[in-house]
């Protein structure tokens, strides 16, 4: 029955390795991935997150839209969630970790 | 390609040949301390089009001076009442004189010299009155496609802007301007990356140059700043680096060649597309460029812009002084939490219900709807929000604006 569903990614261009959360997933969420294997979700992600679509290593660029959008900073399986924590700017490093804990008052 | 928009509507035809789509009070606070009495002069008119906008700051800022004379003078303006304390910086009587040579109504009132504040909320709403009066016998005149100028800005942008909404204000700004509209973009901090493709549309090598150094200013002063142009809510809608926002954020400005760079309250001297560079220049010494979307939306305006485009992810909810906000939805999932809020559905696109060919038709035709008087969501809901702080800014360079120059050596 789940394999009627829509996967809900896509891939925006064809060098792309990574693809883009049409619908939000939840944890423990499966589909078929773009590798034919099932990705499954272990967190939350809203719309326009980023799964790695085939496998990224460490050191390589992250490609969304045919342009490049930084630097994996680890190695990457495919349907990972490809975001900070594994993702770095090329231009602005940028700290989301303080950025996120600005979200929350020290009380 | 032919827009969706009317050909003609009705406009306001101001004394310096411009045309407005709103015919507006503007109450302005000179001062923050003159803020009070402004927001209580205009209260009573809500929805009768009086609009507070004003500077808090007490020491001179030829910055504030140049955005509130734009502003005071913007075509959607037919009036406007000055609020002073008395002791504070801004040249009053100079800017009082700008919008009366202007051709436009204007009163000063000094709160220090008028009795306080309830002598001045009285005065101030007796001048509103009699101004809302003569506005409404205001003559009417026809106005074109090729007299309107649309700026566009994205707030709370997600992983979905650059997919939906601002790819499609990009389709639509391609058909307004080959229809003699004026578009204005912004936001070179999120230009960074973009910079190569920025300047290969320049209309001369010059401009590209420019266009190209002002993208490098607006990294090193984000760089100074400790943070490139990105929030919490970024992240959590899935944008990670800055360059992944540029690439999304780049796309509202759509395919065409790029007419000139302007600065906070240059108005374009000719019809079609133009960067406006709101990081200031010289050493970073005001704080982030750009504190929030309102800081930047009031200087498109400064700029003449009659609308705004407003494409948002996350779900903002602003509108603006002076001129309405159309607000252009990215993410379904948020439009269907926030739809009460949104004047176009652009995240449609991800569920397969529609082409960035079919919203930008959808945004050509609103914005039709809007200038010809039709009120935006966020004009609706009384939003009328507005800031503006300190910045100092240097005058644009002769490369920056070639087809100026070509009009002055005619």
């Amino acid at each position: 029955m789940a394999a009627t569903v829509p996967p809900p990614y896509v891939r925006l261009g064809p060098i792309d390795n990574v693809v883009v959360l049409v619908r939000h997933v939840d944890s423990g969420d499966r589909f078929a991935g773009l590798d034919g294997e099932q990705w499954a979700m272990s967190a939350h992600l809203d719309v326009g997150n980023k799964l790695a679509a085939v496998p990224i290593a460490a050191g390589e660029q992250v490609v969304k839209l045919g342009v490049p959008i930084g630097t994996a900073t680890q190695a990457i399986k495919p349907g990972a969630h490809v975001h900070s924590h594994n993702l770095r700017s090329d231009y602005i490093p940028l700290d989301l970790e303080e950025a996120h804990r600005g979200d929350h008052r020290a009380d | 390609m032919a827009t969706t928009v009317p050909t003609e509507w009705p406009a306001y035809l101001r004394p310096d040949g411009r045309k407005g789509i709103r015919n507006l009070v503007a109450v302005v606070y000179l001062v923050e301390c003159a803020h009070h009495v402004s927001r209580e002069i205009a209260a009573p008119y809500g929805d009768r089009g009086v609009h507070v906008v004003g500077f808090p700051g007490c020491y001179p800022s030829d910055y504030a001076f140049r955005m509130l004379s734009r502003l005071c003078t913007h075509p959607n303006v037919g009036a406007a009442l000055l609020v002073s304390l008395g002791c504070e910086s801004l040249p009053r009587d100079d800017l009082h004189a700008l919008i009366a040579d202007s051709g436009r109504p204007v009163q000063t009132l000094v709160i220090q010299d008028r009795g306080g504040t309830r002598s001045t909320v009285e005065a101030g709403r007796a001048w509103v009155e009699t101004q809302l009066a003569l506005l409404a016998d205001a003559v009417q005149t026809s106005m074109s496609i090729d007299e309107l100028t649309i700026g566009t800005i994205c707030g709370g942008s997600d992983g979905t802007s650059g997919l939906t909404a601002n790819p499609a204000v990009g389709r639509a700004f391609d058909r307004l301007v080959a229809d003699g509209a004026t578009c204005i973009f912004e936001e070179t901090v999120e230009m960074v990356g973009c910079e190569d493709d920025l300047a290969e549309r320049a209309v001369t090598p010059e401009l590209g140059a420019e266009l190209r150094e002002a993208v490098l200013k607006a990294e090193r002063y984000s760089i100074a700043m400790g943070y490139p142009s990105f929030a919490a809510g970024n992240a959590t809608g899935g944008l990670t680096t800055i360059e992944e926002k540029s690439l999304g954020a780049y796309s509202k400005s759509g395919r065409g060649p790029i007419q000139g760079l302007i600065k906070p309250g240059d108005i374009p001297e000719c019809s079609g597309l133009f960067l406006l560079d709101v990081v200031p220049d010289g050493v970073a010494r005001w704080g982030f460029p750009n504190i929030n979307d309102n800081a930047e939306i009031a200087e498109l305006i400064s700029c003449g812009a009659h609308l705004i485009l407003f494409t948002t992810g996350r779900g903002s909810v602003v509108g603006s002084a002076i001129a309405p906000v159309i607000k252009v939805c990215a993410n379904p999932e948020t439009f269907e939490r926030l739809g009460e809020d949104m004047d176009v559905d652009a995240g449609r696109i991800l569920y397969g219900q529609g082409t960035l060919d079919a919203v930008a038709e959808d945004i050509c035709g609103l914005i039709g709807e809007v200038a010809a008087g039709r009120l935006s969501v966020s004009e609706s809901l009384g939003h009328r929000e507005f800031v503006l702080g300190y910045k100092s800014f240097e005058p644009i360079g002769p490369a920056c604006h070639p087809a100026s120059l070509a009009m002055a050596g005619r």
